[in-house]
């Protein structure tokens, strides 16, 4: 199967693609004997927002997405084709496994590494290998950075995997906790994806938003964005980039309108007294442009055409965006809705010059 | 007449605060910690990693001519405490000093709340009112503030029109029990600082999602010392949230952005991270700039007139005029 292209649109890498498990049971062949035994008896939980305290007003996934024959949306990797890929054009989208969220809530940093590294292989062998458009973000959480920096070597030269997925639980990302992740992915030229879990706000072992508790839903959702942005003040505050100059960080489903008045206020803050952030060591916005970019999900709506244009104003946006859908989610952002709002002079960056940039030349490479 | 809605007072000496105290309370309070812990107190709002600081300068007339609406901020400080039943008794105190000492032509002082205590900020305010106070400060902690907790507070200030006034104390996000900061723990102050505004983002979406704005459609809330500048972004996602699950919130009945916009003000400082117009003025509808109020957070590094004409230009010191007037009329009244 060769890479579909639209003709009036540029190759469209899609930057957030879930697949899903048919079932826990589907990755027991990738776990050594014992550690089936394990899941076996103990059972797994494999997802992370807690169902209990905020639960979800309506689904989580489109209906589209669930398989006629059975299974959770977007286990069908057939249907992701034919629904989401084929259509909209995708030349690649990086699948970005889910059931590794509910991972982030084990206290068993062992059976962590285990399922999480099943799970890999499992969407290596039944989806990258499948269709040359699928992409893979190989995931690991934050147990034990020593085995997530293992996983990492063992499966980053894989054809196909193309980044990390580092999950979070209570460490932010500046922290230097995360070394020894950093330095393999680097070492093997794979920017860290941080997409959130939906452990946020949740348990006490994981971040969260401002304030205190969001009582609903939907007020949770509103903020929710402050985590990813406090992990990017964190990755500057902390000295990652200086540490690794070749770190390349994409936030995935945090939103971007943020970001202009986040750095402004971060240069603003260094330059009137630099000596309190001693490990950053030029302009933060700096670090920002250079090390980081961001997913377009979810777009934010603006009520006019020239707020529609401000979303844009950032000097260095054009280099920071990356398309991305979230297919099969209940918000999933249609492409075509989403292009149509990206400044055309922007578009082929969006589309697919800054993932080229950001993944290499190996995103856009149909593997045979 | 121009208001800065964000000018800080410190008492310098705790025991200046003895004479509004019970004895028993005084016995209390009389321990070399205590005492010494004032200008701990007052640096919080500084939110540095410095361990000396100038000395705060006595509020006196600003030499910009503006008006003075002033916040003790060293009362915001009891939401990390961890006794709140002498919290209480130290804001009564601290309130009282504030009113004998701050008054004057050109300044009025605000009266502080206590989080832990609705009741006792209701009688608070009635204890207050008959000296005209301008606005009450609440602490945040607890629950967030669209939470029914408040209503009594939010109930009487609507009943007086008295505006509430939520500022940061600078403890938020590092002593345990006041409300945290993003993402988790930030051992540096400058990351504190740079993510205080989504401290407002939070609340302003607890106010919104919880439907304290139906319930009390004419209170008015300065949301002070958080900047402006991030205001576009929120209302978005505010409106889009409530777009997809309002059938989950049927009490809001209105775009949150519109309650935002009727009830609820801002503040300048810090005016410098505005610096660059292109990045904001486009999505500044005029609705928002109808509800931005000069605040200069002095003398913490505070911005002058000077600094707001610099930076915004020529037309925003007549706005903010406009809008300060429009927020606290009852500190224009007393004062004019």
């Amino acid at each position: 199967m060769s890479p579909t292209i639209h003709h009036d649109r540029p190759p469209l890498v899609d930057c957030d693609v879930h697949p899903m498990l048919p079932r826990a049971e589907a990755v027991f062949p990738y776990l050594s004997a014992s550690w089936r035994r394990h899941f076996e008896a103990h059972g797994t939980r494999l997802y992370a927002r807690a169902r209990d305290r905020y639960n979800h007003p309506n689904r989580t996934h489109r209906l589209d997405a669930v398989p006629s024959d059975g299974g959770p949306a977007g286990s069908d990797r057939e249907l992701t084709v034919r629904s989401h890929v084929t259509p909209y054009g995708i030349s690649a989208a990086v699948l970005l496994p889910q059931e590794p969220y509910g991972i982030t809530t084990w206290s068993d940093a062992a059976a962590a590494a285990a399922f999480t590294s099943a799970t890999n292989a499992y969407f290596e062998d039944e989806w990258v290998a499948y269709d040359p458009r699928f992409t893979l973000a190989v995931t690991v959480t934050s147990h034990d950075p020593a085995a997530a920096a293992a996983e990492i070597r063992r499966r980053g030269r894989d054809a196909g995997v193309v980044a990390v997925q580092l999950l979070l639980a209570e460490q932010m990302l500046g922290s230097r906790w995360f070394d020894p992740i950093y330095e393999a992915a680097t070492e093997l030229g794979l920017p860290i994806i941080y997409h959130q879990s939906g452990n946020e706000g949740c348990y006490t072992t994981s971040q969260g938003p401002a304030g205190g508790i969001p009582r609903s839903y939907g007020e949770r959702h509103v903020v929710l964005t402050q985590v990813g942005a406090a992990n990017l003040v964190d990755l500057v505050v902390g000295g990652a980039f200086e540490r690794f100059p070749g770190l390349r960080i994409v936030m995935v489903e945090w939103g971007f309108s943020w970001l202009t008045s986040l750095l402004a206020r971060m240069d603003h803050l260094w330059t009137t007294d630099p000596a309190a952030a001693p490990l950053v060591r030029r302009l933060p916005s700096a670090y920002v442009s250079e090390h980081v970019t961001f997913t377009t999900q979810p777009l934010d709506e603006t009520d006019t055409v020239q707020e529609l244009e401000a979303l844009f104003a950032l000097p260095g946006i054009d280099s920071m965006l990356l398309f991305s859908s979230d297919y099969p989610h209940y918000d999933t952002d249609d492409p075509d809705f989403v292009l149509k709002r990206i400044p055309r002079s922007m578009r082929d960056r969006v589309c697919y010059e800054n993932a080229v940039a950001t993944f290499g030349e190996r995103i856009l490479a149909a593997r045979g | 007449m121009l208001i800065d809605v964000d000018r800080h007072v410190a008492v310098s000496r705790y025991q200046d605060l003895f004479p509004h105290m019970t004895l028993s309370w005084q016995k209390h309070f009389e321990r070399e910690e205590w005492i010494g812990s004032a200008a701990v107190a007052s640096d919080h709002v500084r939110v540095s990693d410095r361990l000396r600081h100038d000395p705060e300068p006595s509020p006196s007339s600003p030499p910009d001519g503006s008006v003075q609406l002033l916040l003790p901020h060293q009362g915001l400080t009891v939401n990390g405490w961890a006794d709140h039943v002498a919290a209480r008794s130290f804001l009564a105190a601290l309130n009282g000093y504030a009113q004998a000492t701050w008054s004057s032509p050109t300044s009025r002082p605000v009266v502080v709340l206590s989080p832990f205590d609705v009741e006792w900020s209701v009688e608070e305010i009635a204890r207050h009112d008959d000296a005209d106070i301008p606005a009450v400060a609440l602490p945040l902690a607890g629950p967030m503030l669209g939470s029914d907790r408040w209503s009594p507070i939010f109930a009487t200030c609507q009943e007086r029109d008295i505006p509430v006034v939520v500022h940061f104390s600078g403890v938020e996000g590092r002593y345990l029990g006041a409300p945290p900061l993003s993402g988790g723990a930030h051992a540096s102050a400058y990351s504190r600082l740079t993510l205080m505004p989504h401290l407002a983002e939070s609340t302003i979406a607890s106010l919104a999602f919880e439907g304290a704005f139906a319930r009390f459609p004419r209170l008015q809330i300065l949301v002070t010392g958080f900047g402006f500048t991030w205001l576009p972004s929120l209302l978005w996602r505010l409106d889009r949230e409530w777009r997809t699950f309002r059938h989950d919130v049927p009490w809001v009945t209105t775009p949150p952005s519109d309650a935002v916009l009727t009830s609820l003000w801002f503040s300048t400082w810090p005016v410098a991270e505005a610096a660059d117009p292109r990045q904001w003025e486009d999505t500044f509808t005029d609705r928002l700039r109808g509800r931005v109020l000069y605040g200069s957070h002095a003398p913490h590094g505070g911005d002058g007139v000077a600094d707001i004409l610099r930076v915004l230009g020529a037309d925003w010191p007549a706005r903010l005029e406009l809008n300060s007037q429009a927020a606290l009329p009852r500190l224009h009244t007393v004062v004019a």
